[in-house]
């Protein structure tokens, strides 16, 4: 059982938590792009806000497989494990309360709005804002998959 | 309120979540095999997270939203306050056949 979670973990880490760095960290540029007029920008900015959402809705499994194999394992008082869900929080929370509702707010904008639009100027300028949300929420991850490979101080040798 | 495609999401995630949490509780006062406690411990976590997730990413009202945070039956009463405001304003109900 506990192969069984530990990959499905991994298995769900890589499938669901990875096409959400990408498109979290490609959605910046191409809605500039899209606000600024572009049409052919219009539709993957679209599918990235839609990947975003969906994969991060799934990807809630892999923190729970996680605990339910650290509870397992008798880990889950293991000082690189506490850093690990402390930071894997965090990067929750800047997803949550600051990348998807920016997001949001983007597609919205191309749904309402014309090229002029005062909004898409404002989005625009505030976008370096979600451009620097999402490389931390990137670093975060990256930052946590060392902590997950490395395991320093751990014992269990699964 | 608009009929939102994403509610069938909410609704599978709320019938999870009641129904592996049922089967915890069963075997936990039955059997209680600890490879049915690992199985099921996950998906039920999975499946309360995940309602409170999609109940916060769809337009709802927040006093609604607010019901999925509720252990277990969170998804369930999201669903049935929706029909309740569906099943007020004279058009016919969209919801019902989704949940």
């Amino acid at each position: 059982m506990d192969k069984l979670l530990l990959s499905l973990h991994v298995v769900a880490a890589i499938v669901f938590v990875g096409p959400v760095t990408v498109a979290v960290s490609l959605f910046p540029r191409h809605a500039r792009l899209a606000l600024a007029g572009d049409e052919q920008a219009v539709p993957v900015v679209r599918l990235l806000h839609r990947i975003a959402r969906v994969y991060a809705v799934v990807g809630l499994c892999v923190p729970v497989l996680g605990v339910a194999l650290a509870a397992r394992l008798h880990v889950l008082g293991d000082a690189w494990l506490v850093i690990s869900i402390g930071l894997t929080f965090a990067a929750a929370v800047i997803l949550a309360v600051a990348v998807l509702p920016a997001q949001h707010r983007a597609v919205d904008l191309l749904d309402t709005s014309t090229p002029s639009d005062l909004g898409r100027v404002a989005w625009s300028d505030g976008s370096r804002r979600l451009a620097m949300a999402s490389g931390v929420f990137a670093l975060l991850w990256v930052v946590v998959v060392v902590l997950m490979v490395v395991r320093p101080g751990s014992t269990t040798g699964v | 309120m608009p009929r939102h495609p994403e509610l069938r999401w909410l609704s599978v995630a709320a019938v999870v979540e009641t129904v592996s949490l049922a089967v915890l509780l069963g075997n936990l006062a039955t059997m209680h095999v600890q490879a049915v406690a690992s199985a099921v411990g996950p998906l039920h976590g999975f499946s309360y997270l995940a309602t409170i997730a999609v109940a916060f990413l769809i337009a709802l009202p927040n006093r609604i939203r607010m019901l999925a945070l509720i252990p277990g039956i969170g998804g369930l009463l999201v669903l049935r306050k929706l029909r309740a405001v569906d099943e007020r304003p004279t058009e016919p109900d969209d919801y019902r056949s989704g949940s």
